[in-house]
């Protein structure tokens, strides 16, 4: 199995180094970019993606902030290495299964991204820990200026014009990553869900679009991306994730003084599964991470630094699996590896 | 011309009656067609005044008429750029290249405030001062000529956000950054 270098780059979000990284897990800024001289990707043949791809390479190697970068053509990767890119949240799942003509940058330190030739020319991405947005947008404003001498479509009515008109006008999706485990359990989620919807915020599974929930984790994103600002945009979802955080702690307080040993119980028991187990599906894995990391956060098993639980998290991703064990495996097969895999990591958070 | 049949007044009302390619004339006074008219005496056979008045109130609310009414059949519309058509961009929701935006521009408005509840972006511009330039220039020129446009079509409302704009663009050289 050829590895790629790109696999072992180091990712900054994972480190979770940001506030309120243990419920606000992550910040990300997504901007959708296009070439004014090309037609979008879908109706681009094979010269015009080069065509496109040699423009951005050339920008890059000209660029302080982004000639370090891995560049990556998405041809030069097997099909687990790309979803193990998804799975890190590097690339979307549709680009994975993308044809020739693309390529993924990842900056050095693992905080920017950007996908060439996905549905847009650029989708540039950049994620951080913590409820971070404005420092987020900063970073992504920058990088987005870099690429600015390739002469962006942009219409002074419409903003910058992008394949989809879901994505017109800023081209912004900001979204913060949330674990609230304490709400779902208090059977808030469809009320949270309505309260966003209603003031233009979407809440999304883990991978987005159309993906499941996972482990608690949710995504909180704008909704629309014309008329208002990016700064404005930002704010909504910056402000509502701040409310999420504190309705989450509430929560979980109510959780402790109504539930008392049972909910001591129920976590101590998530981490003896994960501790003992021997086969073990993704989903029953991500319940079982939450748990123990809301046991962590309310002092009741070990601590669970926010970067362990993200490197858990991702480790028992059905393709992260494979990548442990070191070769390409059947659904069964993965549960065993998946199990190993956790007793493995749990070893190094005995308790005393 | 003397009314036909009381042979008194001076004919006012003049009517020409074609009835399978029979042809009847009638020239009579005022008082002679309101009574012909009364007794139901059959001066306006087949005369349908119901549909004939909606087309006529048609034709005289046309400048308020739904667009839709006043343009031509969406799919006969192609992008100036990449030859896509909107029934395509219908089918798809996806556009073809970056023109499409200006090809379709009129018929995305309504469109854009179904998804995004405006049609107008708000945020960031590109900052590389030659594409700056270029497009304000560019955009003045398409404005003043809308302005024409909308002031001889008595679209005032839409004339007035059209000047709101020339006038931001133009301000932009003393010192306002152009934002509301």
């Amino acid at each position: 199995m050829a590895k790629h270098n790109l696999l072992a780059h180091p990712i900054e979000w994972v480190k979770g180094k940001g506030s309120n990284s243990n419920i606000a897990v992550s910040s990300r800024i997504r901007l959708a970019r296009n070439l004014s001289d090309f037609p979008f990707t879908h109706r681009c043949d094979h010269e015009k993606l080069y065509a496109i791809v040699d423009k951005v390479k050339q920008v890059i190697s000209d660029s302080d902030l982004l000639k370090d970068s891995d560049v990556v053509e998405m041809d030069a990767l097997d099909s687990l290495s790309r979803w193990v890119l998804v799975e890190k949240h590097l690339i979307s799942p549709p680009f994975a299964g993308d044809g020739p003509g693309r390529v993924v940058v990842v900056d050095s330190k693992g905080v920017i991204s950007i996908m060439v030739n996905e549905e847009d020319h650029l989708r540039i991405q950049v994620i951080l820990a913590g409820l971070e947005l404005n420092e987020v947008w900063r970073i992504a404003k920058k990088v987005e200026m870099t690429f600015e001498k390739l002469d962006y479509a942009f219409d002074s009515d419409f903003g910058y014009l992008t394949a989809c008109p879901t994505n017109v006008g800023t081209g912004m999706r900001a979204s913060v990553m949330v674990h609230i485990p304490a709400l779902e359990m208090s059977k808030q989620i469809a009320t949270l869900i309505n309260e966003c919807n209603r003031i233009g915020l979407t809440v999304r599974g883990t991978y987005g679009e159309g993906s499941d929930v996972l482990g608690s984790l949710y995504q909180i994103s704008n909704q629309i991306t014309l008329g208002l600002g990016e700064e404005e945009l930002i704010d909504k979802v910056a402000s509502a994730v701040r409310q999420i955080v504190t309705e989450e702690e509430r929560a979980r307080a109510v959780m402790k003084r109504k539930l008392g040993s049972s909910l001591d119980d129920r976590v101590w028991r998530a981490f003896g599964v994960m501790r003992y187990c021997r086969n073990i599906s993704t989903r029953e894995a991500l319940e079982l991470i939450s748990l123990i990391k809301m046991g962590s956060d309310m002092e009741i098993t070990p601590k669970l630094s926010v970067e362990d639980w993200n490197n858990l998290v991702l480790g028992v991703q059905p393709n992260h699996v494979q990548l442990y064990a070191g070769k390409e495996l059947t659904p069964d097969e993965r549960d065993v590896y998946r199990a190993a895999f956790l007793r493995e990591r749990l070893k190094s958070i005995e308790p005393k | 011309m003397m009314c036909e049949r009381c042979q008194e007044r001076e004919a006012e009302v003049h009517i020409k009656q074609i009835i399978n390619g029979e042809v009847k004339e009638y020239h009579l006074c005022r008082e002679c067609a309101e009574t012909m008219g009364l007794e139901g005496i059959d001066l306006f056979p087949h005369f349908n005044f119901d549909l004939s008045w909606e087309n006529l109130l048609g034709s005289l609310f046309e400048p308020f008429a739904a667009k839709e009414l006043r343009r031509p059949v969406r799919t006969e519309i192609k992008c100036q750029g990449c030859g896509l058509d909107y029934s395509t961009f219908q089918k798809t929701g996806k556009f073809g290249c970056p023109k499409c935006y200006e090809s379709f521009r009129d018929y995305i408005k309504p469109l854009l405030r179904k998804i995004h509840g405006a049609d107008r972006h708000r945020g960031s511009k590109p900052e590389l001062s030659y594409i700056e330039k270029d497009a304000t220039g560019d955009e003045l020129e398409k404005l003043k000529k809308e302005l024409k446009e909308a002031v001889e079509k008595e679209e005032y409302e839409r004339a007035a956000k059209i000047r709101d704009r020339i006038r931001e663009l133009t301000s932009k050289g003393d010192g306002s950054d152009g934002k509301a």
